[in-house]
């Protein structure tokens, strides 16, 4: 539950490294494969965020503990308030199509991401009125403030340390090396990527030396580890809760019984291989702080007590899930055995349209702890909160009053997992970042010619 | 918002305490203290002392107090167990820069180099020169000369993008001074006020006493041509570092063999166990070859002497191990300077290595 909870897989995974040899090489072409399949690379779309760092870049950038480092604005500061900021860029940047970076891109792009909050230039600073007072501005930016153009075409262009020299929407994209690169060119010349590839493809590709970085389920980690393979992680990231469709299970009591029943920490266990957090909140510990403040020991006696008092015919809950969720349907039969226990039947089913509830993924959205709860409550289902304070302690309460009515069983925040091949070394770890951002200008290739 | 972002811990705790204390009416608790946070024992004590002159232990009362922290905030959480009845208060305050951390330095070696400490800072040093009075540093944003602790620096003008794996050289004749950097040369004057002036340049860089080669543009390798003042000039596979050894020289290439090449500029062997950092050093019992170990960048390295005999090189002494990875050697003559990134502090620190022969 520490927030560096995380890191122990990290600079295990960094050790999996150890004994390659050397200075960083330059040349080849890393081989990557993903699970999503995003028709557009777009900054907006949640999907490719992961690829759009590659391409796209912020003003500000994160460390692993969460301090803001410069990335497109080389400083900063703000008023008393911390309400008005000012942002100098870093010159000499360019867009992958020659133009400069010029403060009114980087007011077109940060206007759509920051609603409510007033954006303008002069010179070479940006000026920022934010919607709230605080540091959320510099969390906010540093996730979804990536600063994008259009090119002659129309394309969307970036800064970053790649370029996208092809893109099949859904299928595959090549990333070229961006020569003039302010950070420094990128190791690697191209990056080949696949999408819309199976957990188990993924890994079997990884074993057969057809890709150099694959996504791992918390089922396939040890595998891999096993297999001598390098094992990068993110943060927990990706909430996994059961959530009640509008209108089933309208008794609270059958709710309650459910959460109630469930016990986490076995399938935490066995199931995830003891990967991510076992939670009963929507936010991870890292990001809120209070995460632990939500129980989450099952409490069978008491939710027995309230089975026992709904009627036989409410006691039956139809449960679906997403084939791509990892350990998805395992997760699913197993709530059925402890909803058993609680005398409750619970009947598991892919993607049943018509069941009562619904076991859900949802990545965290951002970095702005408000945003993020604000954004989490509406995309599964639940009502749309109210202008939250930006005190943790008003946040811990608008969590509360959103969760009290048990329409959404929050019960893991699982990390993004990363296998690569013995040819991938890391020059500056880390390749993935704590919100799962990829910074594979960092790999090289060990056996790659200049 | 503004007076909580003024709030500082002993506030929080304080606030905390008396909230508590309000909640449970004054009743007598139990109270349990954990940490969460990355705040220190010390800190953990303070909280706990700002409870103590508002609650009476002893009752039945559970208070569960947790230091935790999020991105921007320390959390102070208070569950109050009751009966059945449980109640959670909170407080925060926000977080400052973490304070800085100290780890060990490197051990001292029993080897024949001897090691000395020049130079330390937490910007990558690619170079550093010892002048009569005070030292001079190269990193990739300024040049640097302290005279103890009076300390004057230069920025280096940004004429290009520098390369992910920065590598600089610096070679003094006070009172100029010449800085390489990939793409860039620098010439000043380290006579105050410091002075310095930056053309984009493919300059050949010293490589050793005698020898000089271009650093490929935005790469972090030599390639092309090489001029060794005895043997001309010749075209080299690329190459990292090079070392002379007695009639040899050596050169680490980027394909992670060392390639030894004789005087006619013939490959002679090739070495398989070195990392990419070579360095030659005259020593009164001949010259020696200073190499890295294959380690990655994520673990400590170590330098060990060689010795090229009948064409082979053959250890020359004990391996100096280093408290990080060695990001720059470089042949000073009778001595070289080799620079380590501490992997617990994360700072580097430039070093002297002296062979001590024989002792």
């Amino acid at each position: 539950m520490r927030p560096s909870a995380w890191l122990p897989l990290a600079v295990l995974s960094a050790c999996a490294v150890c004994g390659a040899a050397t200075r960083p090489h330059y040349g080849g072409t890393l081989r990557v494969e993903m699970r999503a399949a995003p028709a557009t690379l777009d900054t907006a779309t949640p999907d490719a965020a992961p690829l759009a760092s590659l391409v796209f870049e912020p003003l500000v950038r994160l460390d692993a503990s969460g301090a803001p480092h410069p990335c497109l604005a080389i400083s900063w500061q703000h008023d008393a308030t911390a309400k008005r900021w000012q942002f100098n860029l870093r010159p000499g940047v360019k867009f992958h199509d020659g133009f400069a970076l010029v403060p009114a891109a980087v007011v077109a792009s940060l206007r759509s991401v920051l609603a409510g909050a007033v954006i303008g230039a002069a010179g070479d600073t940006i000026t920022i009125r934010a919607e709230r007072p605080g540091p959320g501005l510099l969390l906010e930016l540093a996730h979804n403030g990536l600063v994008f153009a259009r090119d002659a075409e129309g394309a969307l262009v970036g800064t970053g340390p790649f370029r996208l020299a092809s893109w099949e929407p859904g299928r595959r994209a090549t990333l070229a090396a961006s020569a003039d690169y302010w950070g420094g060119r990128a190791f690697v010349d191209a990056i080949e990527l696949q999408m819309g590839r199976g957990l188990r493809e993924q890994l079997v590709d990884l074993e057969i030396g057809k890709t150099d970085i694959a996504e791992l389920g918390p089922a396939e980690l040890r595998r891999a580890a096993e297999h001598g393979r390098a094992v990068w992680s993110s943060a927990p990231l990706h909430l996994i809760a059961l959530v009640f469709a509008p209108g089933h299970a309208a008794d609270p009591r059958l709710r309650e019984a459910l959460a109630l029943s469930i016990d986490r920490a076995a399938m935490h266990s066995v199931l995830l291989q003891k990967q991510g957090e076992i939670t009963a909140a929507l936010l991870p510990q890292w990001l809120s702080g209070y995460a632990f403040a939500f129980p989450t020991a099952p409490d069978p006696a008491r939710a027995r007590g309230l089975t026992a008092e709904l009627p036989a015919s409410a006691r039956v809950l139809a449960l679906s899930y997403d084939p791509a969720i990892p350990a998805g349907r395992a997760i699913c039969e197993r709530v059925a055995v402890n909803a058993r226990d609680a005398g409750l039947t619970v009947q598991v089913a892919p993607q049943n349209a018509k069941a009562d509830l619904n076991l859900v993924e949802v990545r965290l959205p951002s970095l702005n702890a408000v945003r993020a709860l604000v954004d989490i409550g509406p995309s599964i289902g639940l009502e749309a909160l109210q202008p939250v304070g930006p005190t943790p302690e008003a946040l811990y309460e608008s969590e509360r009053r959103l969760l009290e009515d048990f329409r959404a069983i929050p019960l893991f925040q699982l990390p993004d997992l990363y296998g690569a091949a013995g040819r991938v070394h890391v020059f500056q770890p880390p390749a993935i970042t704590r919100m799962g951002d990829w910074r594979f200008e960092n790999i090289w290739l060990s056996g790659a010619a200049p | 918002m503004v007076a909580l972002l003024a709030l500082d811990m002993g506030g929080a705790a304080r606030d905390l305490a008396r909230n508590v204390a309000a909640a449970v009416a004054h009743d007598a608790v139990v109270l349990t203290v954990r940490n969460l946070s990355t705040l220190g024992a010390g800190e953990v004590a303070e909280i706990r002392r700002a409870f103590e002159p508002e609650l009476r232990t002893g009752g039945a009362t559970e208070v569960r107090l947790t230091i935790s922290e999020n991105l921007t905030q320390f959390l102070l959480v208070a569950e109050i167990h009751r009966g059945g009845e449980r109640e959670v208060l909170l407080e925060s305050w926000p977080r400052t820069a973490s304070p800085s951390r100290t780890g060990p330095k490197g051990a001292a070696a029993e080897v024949r180099l001897v090691k000395r400490l020049l130079w330390e800072q937490a910007q990558p040093i690619l170079d550093v020169a010892v002048l009569d009075d005070g030292i001079l540093v190269l990193d990739g944003e300024r040049v640097l000369l302290a005279h103890g602790a009076d300390q004057q620096s230069v920025p280096i003008p940004a004429l290009h993008p520098w390369p992910r794996d920065m590598r600089g050289r610096l070679a003094v004749n006070p009172p100029t001074f010449t800085a390489w950097l990939p793409g860039t040369v620098c010439r000043g004057s380290v006579a105050a006020p410091i002075s310095i002036d930056c053309r984009e340049s493919q300059e050949p860089w010293p490589l050793a006493p005698g020898a000089q080669a271009a650093l490929t543009p935005v790469r972090n390798y030599f390639e092309g041509r090489v001029e060794i003042a005895a043997w001309g000039a010749r075209e080299v596979p690329a190459f990292y570092a090079a070392a002379p050894a007695g009639d040899a020289w050596i050169f680490a290439g980027v394909e992670g063999r060392a390639h030894i090449y004789t005087r006619d500029w013939e490959p002679s062997g090739s070495i398989e166990q070195w990392g990419s950092d070579v360095a030659g050093v005259e020593t009164p019992c001949g010259p020696r070859i200073l190499a890295t170990r294959p380690a990655s960048l994520a673990e400590p390295d170590a330098i060990q002497p060689y010795e090229l005999i009948d064409g082979a090189a053959q250890p020359a002494g004990a391996a100096l191990e280093f408290a990080g990875p060695i990001t720059a050697l470089w042949s000073a003559g009778n001595s070289a300077t080799a620079v380590s990134r501490d992997l617990e502090t994360g700072r580097y620190a430039a070093f002297s290595l002296a062979p001590a022969c024989g002792s």
